[in-house]
Parts: C-alpha cells; sequence; structure tokens
C-alpha cells in the first residue's frame, strides 16, 4: 500500500513539470508560435521559485515569482518573434542557451556556487520514502493545486473565451484575424507570455520538489513537453493526459532504477534491466515520431506553425 | 547587397557582446573593460589559448556547416545536435572494433565515414520524412535527438562500458587523428586537433558542392524557388533528403573531434549542446564558409575566454552574451529579408 | 447606405493603378465594375475599405468623409468587403468565425465569448437574407458556395451597409452562381448598396443596376443597365476604336504534322477540352484571366495532373509522363509568374540556363560551370540581356531581363513544343519587340507554340489562329483577321 502510494505520488512529482510545460507549450503554439524555448522557461522557473523561497521561506511566494521570471522569458521570445519577427526556432535556441547560462551566472553572483542553491528553508525532503509524508509533501507543493486549475482553465479560455478564440485563430490564420481588426501581434505576445509563465511554473515545481536548485535541473522536460503537446494534438486536455503518461513513464524508470526485481519477467527474457528502462524513457519521443509521421491517427498543427 | 548582411549580422553580434558582457560584468561588481580584455587575452593572447579556442571552434565548424548546408534548401536542421552524438558513438564503436594493428590510412577513413554515416543515417531519415510524409523537419529532428540521448546514455552507462570506466573501448591508434601541438610548439596541452582542419575543409567542400555538382545546385534551387525547381525537373523528394543527409552528416562528423581527436573513446555528454551552438553559428555565418568558420571562431574564443575570467566573473556570463548574439543576428536577418523585393 | 469615390488616384510604383475613378454607390442598387485584370477594379475596392490609401480624391460614406487608410473608420461606417480568397479560418466553426473580432462578451468580466447570441444572431441573418449556413459547422467542412455565404454573413454582422464584393462569382459553380445573384439583388432590395465586380456580362446583365467599366484605372463607361448593351460594354472592356492591327503575313511554316494534340482532356480547373496544333503553327489562347489558362499551361508542361483525355506529343500518348520525361521529349515551358515558377531568383543566370537542361536538373555529376557560363553568353548576346554578366542572380534583373533569360533559355533547347504564358507583361517596348521576334523564328523552326495572352494585340500579331477561353473551355475559335476586339470581348466575357 505504501509502495503504492509512494509510486502515485512520484507520477505526480514526475508528471507535474511536464504537464505544466506542456500546458504553457499548447498557448503558445496554439497562436501559432513554434516553441523550443519551453526547456528555457522550465530552467528559469526553477531557479526564480529557489531564488524567492530562499527570500521569504514561501513555497506560494516562490511559485509566483517563478511565473514571473518565465513571463519575462517570454515576453523576451515573443519581443523577438512577434516583433522582430526572428525565426522561432532560433530564437527558441536563444532562450535556452540565455536561461541555461543566466541561472548560472546568477548562482554564482547570489549563491557563490557553480552548480546549486543552498537547500530551500521549506523543511528536508523526506526522499519520499514513506507513502504518507510522500503525499503530505506533494501536498504542500502550489504546483499540484494550481496545475489542475490552470489546465481546466486553459481549457475553457481556449475553448469559450474571447481571448482563446483570438488566440486559435492567429494560429491557424493570422491573415484572417488581421482582416477582422485583430491585433495578431498583440494576441501572440499575450498567449506567449501566457504559457510560458505556466511553463515555469512546472520549473517551480521541480525546485520545490528537490529542496534546491541545481544548474540544468530542467534536464530535457522542455521537450518532452513539447512532445506531449504533440501528442496532445495541441489541446491542453490532451497534453496534460500524455504529460502524465510520460510522468509515469519516467517514475516507473525510476523505480525500476532502484529495483531491477520490478522489471517484467516477460522483457527480461529479452532485455537487460538497463536497457528496458532505456526503452522506458525512449517511449515519448518514438510514440511522437509515430503521431508526426502520421501513425498514430492524424495530428495536425496549427496552420500556421511555421 | 548580398554582403551587405554579413556586415550587417557581424556589427549587430559585436554590439550585442559588448552590450551584454558589460551589463553583466557591471552587474557583478567587476569593471568591464578589464574583464573583457582578460577573456581576449585568455582566448588569442598566448598560444595555448588560441588553440584551445581553435579547439572548442572545431565541433562548431562541423555543425554550423551542416545546419547552414540544410539552410540552403531552406530546411531547419534541429537535428544537428543528436546527430553528432550519433556521430560519436558510431565512431567510437568503429574504431574500437578494429584490430588494433590497423593501420591508420584505413583506420582514420573507416572511422570518419562511420561519423558521417551515424549522422546522415539520422538527417536522412527526417529528409525522408519530410519528403514522403510531409513532417517537419524540425519536430522529427528534436525527436531524434531525445532518442539518440536515451540511446547513448544507455550504452555508454551498460553495453559500451569498459569495467569499471564509464567511456567505451578506446579506438586503435591508427584512428586517432594528430594533435597540432604536435607541429606547434606553442599549442602544447592544448586538444586542438587535425579535425579542424578536416572541418574547414569539408565546409569549403560542401559549398564548393553547392556550385559545382548538379545535386548541390539543385538543392540551392529548391531552397529558393521550390515552384521553379520542379517546373525545371528537379526532385523535390530527393533533393530533400540529400540536403538532410549531407547535413547530417557534416554533423555527425563533429564526433571525429572528441573520439578520434581529444578523448580516445567515447563517453556521455561528449558533443552535448554542440548541435545547438551550430544553428547559431549557421545564423551568423550563412553564405560564405568562411564566415562559418568564423562564427565558429567567435563563440569558441568566447567559450575559452570565459574560462580564462572565470575568477573573476563567472564564464556563464559569455554564454549569456552568446544568447544575446544569436537574437540579435536573427532579428537583424529578418527585416533584412523583409528589405528584399 | 451611399459609398462613393471620387476622382481617385492610386499609384503604385510606375503605374496609375487608379487614375482619377470614380464611382458611387447608391442606397438600393447594385453597381456593376467590369473591367480586365490589372484595371483597377481590386484597388478601387482596397481604397473604398480604407486598406490602402489613396494619393489623391476622396471616399464618402452617406455623404460623411472617410479618413484615407483607416479600415477600421471604413467599418465603423459600414463598409464590408467579402475578397477574392476567402479570410476564413477552416478549422473553426462558421459562428466564431463570423463573431471573430467582433465578439458579444458574457460572463464573468466579459471574458466569454457569446456563443447563444451569435448563433442566434447569425441564424436571423441567414434567414432573413436567405443565406443558409449552420452556424456549428466547421468552416474547413464546407463546399466553396457555403464559405462565400460566410463571408457574407460576416459583413453583415458587422452592420454593413454598402458591400463590396470582389469578383464573388469567380470561385463558384455555374448554380451557386444563381443563388448568391439572387443573395445580391436581396440585399439591395433590403436597402444596401452593393458594388459587384465581375467580368462576366451575363452575370453583370442579371445583376445590376448601374454598370462602370475601367480600363487603366480610368472609368470609360457608367451607365444604367437599361441604358447600354452587351456588346457596348464588351467594347468598352477591352478598348474599343483600336485601328485594325494589321497582321503579319504569315510565312508558310505550318507543317502537315501534329505536335501537340489534347483530346477531351481535364484537370482541375480545365475542360474537357480539345486541341491540336501542327509543327511550326501558333495558337494564341484568349480570355479574361483565371478562367482555366494556367490550368491549360501546366497541363501541357506536365505539372498537372491528366484526370482524362488523351495527350499525344508528335503522335506519341504522353498521359502518364511527368515534367522531366515531357522536358525531354522537347517541350518548353515559359510561365506566367516569372520569378516563382519560371526562373530560380537567387541563382545566377548561367545556373538557370544550365539547369534549363533536363539532363542537368534531373541528373547527378559535375554542374559545368564553364558550360553554362557559354550558354549563359549565348541567351545573353542573344537576346541582348542587361546586365551581360551570366553570374548575375536573376532577381537582380529587371522583369524585361528576367523574360530574355526565360525564353532564352526554353528555345535554346530544340524544342517542339512550347507553351508561353503572358511572354511581355511588364516587360519594355524593345524587350517585347525581341521577344515577339524570338517567337516568330521559333515557329519558323518548326516549334508549335500555345501562345496564352491577355494582350489582344499581341495574339493577333503572332497567332495564325486564336481560341478563346472561358470557364475552363475553348468556347471559340477565330482567324487573326477576323479576331476584332468586339468579337474577341463577346466570347471573352460572354455577349451576345
Amino acid at each position: 500500500m505504501s509502495g503504492l502510494l509512494v509510486f502515485l505520488s512520484q507520477v505526480v512529482s514526475a508528471a507535474l513539470p511536464v504537464a505544466l510545460a506542456a500546458l504553457g507549450g499548447v498557448w503558445s503554439e496554439r497562436a501559432g508560435v513554434a516553441t523550443i524555448a519551453l526547456e528555457g522557461y522550465v530552467l528559469a522557473g526553477a531557479f526564480g521559485a529557489a531564488v524567492a523561497a530562499l527570500a521569504t521561506g514561501s513555497a506560494w511566494v516562490a511559485a509566483m515569482a517563478a511565473m514571473a521570471l518565465g513571463a519575462l522569458l517570454g515576453w523576451l521570445f515573443a519581443t523577438a518573434t512577434v516583433r522582430l519577427r526572428a525565426n522561432a526556432i532560433v530564437a527558441g535556441v536563444a532562450v535556452n542557451l540565455l536561461a541555461a547560462a543566466g541561472t548560472r551566472v546568477a548562482l554564482k553572483v547570489l549563491y557563490d556556487s557553480a552548480s546549486n542553491s543552498p537547500p530551500l528553508p521549506l523543511g528536508a525532503s523526506s526522499g519520499a520514502s514513506v507513502g504518507i509524508a510522500a503525499l503530505r509533501e506533494l501536498a504542500a507543493s502550489p504546483a499540484l493545486w494550481m496545475a489542475p486549475l490552470l489546465g481546466l482553465a486553459s481549457h475553457v479560455a481556449l475553448a469559450r473565451s474571447v481571448f482563446g478564440l483570438r488566440v486559435t485563430a492567429c494560429g491557424e490564420n493570422p491573415s484572417a484575424a488581421r482582416s477582422l481588426g485583430v491585433s495578431v501581434e498583440r494576441v501572440r505576445t499575450q498567449a506567449l507570455v501566457l504559457g510560458a509563465a505556466i511553463a515555469a511554473l512546472g520549473g517551480a515545481q521541480l525546485t520545490l520538489h528537490q529542496r534546491e536548485f541545481v544548474a540544468y535541473m530542467s534536464g530535457g522536460r522542455g521537450f518532452l513537453a513539447l512532445a506531449a503537446v504533440i501528442l496532445g494534438r495541441w489541446t491542453p486536455r490532451g497534453a496534460i493526459v500524455w504529460a502524465v503518461a510520460i510522468g509515469a513513464l519516467s517514475a516507473l524508470e525510476t523505480t525500476l532504477a532502484g529495483d531491477d526485481t520490478m522489471v517484467p519477467r516477460a522483457a527480461l527474457a529479452l532485455l537487460s534491466p538497463a536497457a528496458f528502462r532505456a526503452l522506458v524513457q525512449a517511449l515519448p519521443f518514438g510514440l511522437t515520431l509515430l503521431a508526426v509521421m502520421g501513425r498514430l491517427g492524424r495530428a495536425r498543427p496549427p496552420a500556421a506553425l511555421s | 547587397m548580398r554582403a551587405a548582411i554579413p556586415t550587417r549580422a557581424a556589427v549587430v553580434a559585436a554590439a550585442a557582446v559588448l552590450l551584454t558582457l558589460n551589463v553583466a560584468v557591471w552587474a557583478s561588481g567587476d569593471a568591464p573593460a578589464s574583464v573583457l580584455m582578460l577573456a581576449a587575452r585568455g582566448a588569442f593572447g598566448s598560444g595555448y589559448g588560441l588553440a584551445q579556442t581553435l579547439a572548442k571552434a572545431t565541433p562548431l565548424v562541423w555543425t554550423g556547416a551542416a545546419v547552414a548546408f540544410a539552410l540552403r534548401a531552406r530546411l531547419f536542421n534541429i537535428g544537428a545536435e543528436g546527430q553528432c552524438l550519433a556521430g560519436v558513438l558510431a565512431t567510437a564503436v568503429v574504431g574500437a572494433a578494429l584490430p588494433s594493428s590497423t593501420p591508420w590510412v584505413i583506420a582514420a577513413p573507416l572511422c570518419l565515414a562511420a561519423a558521417a554515416f551515424g549522422g546522415a543515417s539520422l538527417g536522412g531519415f527526417a529528409g525522408w520524412m519530410r519528403a514522403r510524409l510531409g513532417t517537419h523537419e524540425v519536430i522529427s529532428t528534436l525527436m531524434l535527438n531525445g532518442l539518440v540521448a536515451v540511446l547513448t546514455t544507455w550504452l555508454y552507462a551498460g553495453p559500451l562500458r569498459v569495467g569499471a570506466q564509464v567511456h567505451t573501448r578506446p579506438v586503435v591508434d591508427g584512428a586517432r587523428l594528430s594533435h597540432l601541438d604536435l607541429a606547434v610548439h606553442a599549442f602544447r596541452g592544448s586538444a586542438l586537433n587535425t579535425s579542424l582542419a578536416l572541418a574547414v575543409i569539408a565546409t569549403v567542400v560542401a559549398h564548393l558542392y553547392l556550385t559545382h555538382m548538379r545535386g548541390g545546385v539543385a538543392i540551392r534551387a529548391l531552397g529558393s524557388s521550390p515552384r521553379a525547381a520542379e517546373a525545371l525537373g528537379v526532385s523535390t523528394a530527393s533533393t530533400t533528403v540529400r540536403a538532410m543527409t549531407i547535413s547530417g552528416a557534416l554533423a555527425g562528423l563533429a564526433g571525429t573531434h572528441y573520439v578520434l581527436g581529444v578523448k580516445g573513446y567515447a563517453e556521455q555528454g561528449l558533443g552535448t549542446g554542440v548541435g545547438f551552438t551550430g544553428v547559431a553559428v549557421a545564423m551568423l555565418g550563412a553564405g560564405s564558409p568562411w564566415a562559418i568558420v568564423a562564427a565558429a571562431v567567435l563563440f569558441g574564443a568566447m567559450a575559452q575566454g570565459g574560462l580564462a575570467v572565470n575568477a573573476r566573473v563567472p564564464s556563464d556570463v559569455l554564454s549569456v552574451a552568446q544568447a544575446a548574439v544569436i537574437l540579435a543576428v536573427a532579428a537583424v536577418r529578418a527585416n533584412s529579408r523583409q528589405e528584399r523585393p | 447606405m451611399d459609398l462613393s469615390l471620387s476622382s481617385i488616384v492610386r499609384i503604385c510604383g510606375a503605374t496609375r493603378a487608379l487614375d482619377g475613378a470614380s464611382l458611387s454607390m447608391r442606397a438600393g442598387r447594385v453597381l456593376a465594375l467590369v473591367g480586365e485584370n490589372g484595371a483597377g477594379k481590386t484597388t478601387a475596392i482596397h481604397v473604398a475599405c480604407g486598406l490602402v490609401a489613396p494619393d489623391s480624391g476622396e471616399v464618402r460614406a452617406a455623404g460623411r468623409s472617410l479618413p484615407p487608410g483607416d479600415a477600421a473608420a471604413a467599418i465603423a461606417a459600414g463598409v464590408g468587403v467579402v475578397h477574392q480568397h476567402f479570410m476564413l479560418v477552416p478549422a473553426m466553426s462558421v459562428a466564431d468565425n463570423i463573431a471573430l473580432g467582433a465578439e458579444p462578451r458574457t460572463g464573468p468580466l466579459g471574458l466569454f465569448v457569446d456563443r447563444a447570441r451569435v448563433r442566434r444572431e447569425v441564424l436571423a441573418l441567414a434567414e432573413r437574407h436567405a443565406l443558409p449556413v449552420d452556424p456549428d459547422a466547421r468552416v474547413e467542412s464546407l463546399g466553396v458556395g457555403e464559405r462565400q455565404r460566410v463571408e457574407i454573413l460576416k459583413v453583415l454582422y458587422r452592420g454593413a451597409r454598402a458591400l463590396l464584393l470582389d469578383e464573388p462569382t469567380a470561385v463558384l459553380a455555374p448554380g451557386e452562381v444563381d443563388a448568391l445573384l439572387d443573395t445580391v439583388r436581396a440585399l439591395a432590395a433590403d436597402g444596401a448598396s452593393v458594388l459587384f465586380v465581375s467580368h462576366k456580362l451575363d452575370e453583370v446583365f442579371a445583376v445590376a443596376d448601374d454598370i462602370v467599366v475601367l480600363r487603366r484605372g480610368r472609368v470609360v463607361l457608367a451607365k444604367a443597365r437599361a441604358d447600354t448593351t452587351r456588346d457596348e460594354v464588351a467594347n468598352a472592356v477591352v478598348g474599343e476604336g483600336h485601328a485594325p492591327l494589321e497582321v503579319h503575313a504569315r510565312a508558310a511554316s505550318v507543317e502537315a504534322r501534329v505536335a501537340l494534340e489534347l483530346q477531351n482532356v481535364s484537370t482541375e480547373g480545365l475542360g474537357p477540352i480539345s486541341l491540336r496544333v501542327m509543327a511550326g503553327e501558333v495558337v494564341g489562347v484568349a480570355g479574361v484571366e483565371g478562367n482555366g489558362q494556367r490550368a491549360l499551361a501546366e497541363l501541357i508542361a506536365g505539372l498537372a495532373p491528366v484526370r482524362a483525355g488523351v495527350v499525344r506529343f508528335d503522335g506519341r500518348d504522353a498521359a502518364g509522363e511527368g515534367v522531366v520525361a515531357r522536358r525531354r521529349a522537347g517541350i518548353g515551358y515559359v510561365p506566367e509568374d516569372r520569378e516563382g515558377r519560371g526562373l530560380v531568383g537567387e541563382l545566377s543566370v548561367a545556373e538557370n540556363v544550365m539547369l534549363g537542361d533536363p539532363e542537368v536538373a534531373a541528373s547527378e555529376g559535375r554542374f559545368d560551370r564553364a558550360e553554362a557560363a557559354r550558354r549563359a553568353v549565348a541567351v545573353i548576346d542573344r537576346y541582348g540581356v542587361r546586365p551581360a554578366d551570366p553570374w548575375a542572380p536573376v532577381h537582380s534583373l529587371s522583369g524585361g531581363n528576367q523574360q530574355k533569360v526565360l525564353l532564352g533559355r526554353e528555345l535554346a533547347r530544340s524544342l517542339k513544343v512550347l507553351v508561353v504564358a503572358q511572354p511581355t507583361r511588364g516587360v519594355d517596348l524593345g524587350a517585347a519587340r525581341a521577344l515577339h521576334e524570338a517567337l516568330r523564328e521559333a515557329r519558323a523552326a518548326g516549334v508549335a507554340i500555345v501562345l496564352i495572352s491577355s494582350e489582344l494585340d499581341e495574339l493577333r500579331a503572332l497567332s495564325d489562329r486564336i481560341v478563346v477561353m472561358r470557364r475552363g473551355a475553348f468556347v471559340g475559335e477565330l482567324r487573326p483577321d477576323e479576331a476584332v476586339d468586339a468579337r474577341l470581348g463577346a466570347l471573352m466575357v460572354g455577349g451576345s
């Protein structure tokens, strides 16, 4: 029972950063801007949360600070791509580099460390080895409560709000939107900033979970989130479902890493435990490739996406 | 008029570097001018520093040339990252599998071909997906990056590991590329090796291919006006696959710098990041092989200069400046394109 | 609502797209605006709806002057446009497309689209104007006619009382045209003023109260429908009073050999049509643009799939052959879209000329730059291309010089059939003369030429016979000496 609780809490804490990053990705890609900058948003959010938590000791302030820093980075990305019309892929590479290097510079300047922040004053991590403790820890995380809320709000907003309607129009046919007096630049900028803030909240979850910031701690979650966006067909619901699936795979992988006896006996006949874990890790990328190859039903991106 | 764009890009790039550095250094409580001098001296001021700058530039020449090559067909090879990792893997596996007595005339070409093949297979696959299934190469190559990263991590930690080491078996001596400090005494101790010469030659050859071979002219025709190329009988599908395959091969060859030049084996983390930086190099140096080499050297110098100033300001300040360069140049390029009729 | 344009001048580059044109739309009436492509019709609409500012002149809505170039003010004043190319978001519903940008709001802070209200209002509008649509359907599932109804509803939803319809029938099937004409009449009966742009006189005479003909940016005819005739309008469109052109004495170059034969061929937007062109013959194709000429050219060049019918070159069945096989067999193509379809802009003259050789474009091996330069210099010398630099990028050349390179590239091969579209458009007089001379020589050398042009003088001067296209079919054939403007015009626009 305790083992199951631990596993579930691992699934949730692995899924949350990816789910939030994917949700942010849905907003910006639905507005018609390709967003490989998710990785940078997650990392910036993780750092912003660490700084705020160290300064105030509050997880909620940390979450807000993460979103603010993400929004700032998103605004920079939007200025480059929407206002100055820089290529979104190149600008995304730059934002990722900026986040990776910028957080390291700030680590050095603020905490005189090249690799990690001091431990956050939020109580020691239990290591999530005891079921109830793991759950209690999770419950203290703002991201846990905000993620479903943001997911639901995004779903409703994209489907029913005036803003959501305009974002969709800008992502599908910007010249039609423009011909009706919609400011495509403004709508896209708003969507990108919003998306970046949500993705950065995913980064806050990483920091709050690990109780410290570690350089490069986003660890490719932004790209996994992009996979979830595509697999989820650019909808909040789909992206979150796939992010949870990816989180489950990742938790499975972690569990297997700790205990090879959990690898299914049937798989062991063919693969070593390490190979099986690699296979599990590779699944999100492989599935996404299949999806965009048209082998998993029709995955149609927003028409204005480059 | 075509020359005006690189010049403008260079000016903007320089301004971005200076501005970001000044702000960042000033923010960390040091004097910008003296730190900048220190960085420049670290990157160019000594034989060792210069050699290290060039060594850091070597993989960037490969990946920069790779991304720039695909761009000529208007294809965005963001997969240089994974193609480079595949090149590292392939050349390490082949180099270690050869009998230890293999002479260099056989070993070196085989290992180079393996690196090229590793990258080319990934690039070519993405090209095929684009040509036959309409899959955008940005998405497919990003996902392939992820797959290769998982695959190599597993291989280096598991099946290819030698005993307690965390790297693969060393490649045969015949496959090793010479370090240039053998020839130039001032370079002593640096990792600079002949992979740089190969990279520069390959960049020039790739450029000549685009102008002196039918397949290359077809690539440029497709990139410039796809509809005119179609009307002339240029095959869109095979030209797309060709451009991505060659681009992938160039990115894969970056692996030779690490495996045959520096380390002698493959390990986790070798080549990480150079694919993405290659995008920046290509952006800055598009259009001319020498501009690609110059842009790679600029980024190499920033990395090396960053190490030199590390005692006073964090070396990552230089990477922040790199990001600023990329953003500034991307914006300039977008807006100079608009001016064109 | 009345809407008037008075003495509008709009200069685009070197040409006057509108040169002192005035028109006046009146409430309850349909004004038909007729003219060839490039006559200034679309520019007039763009000026009227504030998309562009005129260089001089004034737009007045309901008697009040509109600020020039202010689209929002025009919309607010009740001006609505249905563009020729639909501005719809295919992935969204009909109701969302109609409401976009003018959404009624509901819910907390007015965050949400009041879809119930949109739906209600759309249904009411649809009912009132007899424009049946399903507000919940996705636009991508709709046919062209339904999409056009959505566009009209979009304009009405914003309260437009002056409607500008830019060639609304160009995209419609015949059955849909009748329904649209009914809609236009009903809108006028409802008190709106309607501007109806069309090339087609049967439609114009079926729907219009007033008719204005534009030619080269000027109004050349403005009358009530009751006071004019189809012949008068057709003449005004193509330009009456041309001195009958001297028709060149034709060399006896037409051979008894059929070089190109199309039998009941059809493709997207074309046919079924039949056509035979003999070796050494020039067949001119006349017609208002957008009546299938491009599909005809691309079909012969091997760039449009043959859906049905027989295509023969020199008696050999070639329906299944692609562009490479056709070019190898001696088919040449000078498309109307010079830089997009004909030439590779960023490549040099030499590279473009060399790529014209299908053996080079579609095969491996060395690209012989010396040979490319030689061939380019031959074209440059032969046609007087300036600058005389084989390595100049093609996009740096003027339109006339680009056209010389393009035609020269095709004629440098031993051709059997050549399709040429608009060879002298945007080309200065000297270059046009050289291009015509090149075409005559090709004919004398036994090339079968299909010449598509909107310049009637050009067709008469070069063709052995002229066929007229309308709605993707051949509607008549004339000898050059009988192809006077009036007869051509009547066939082109469907006059009596």
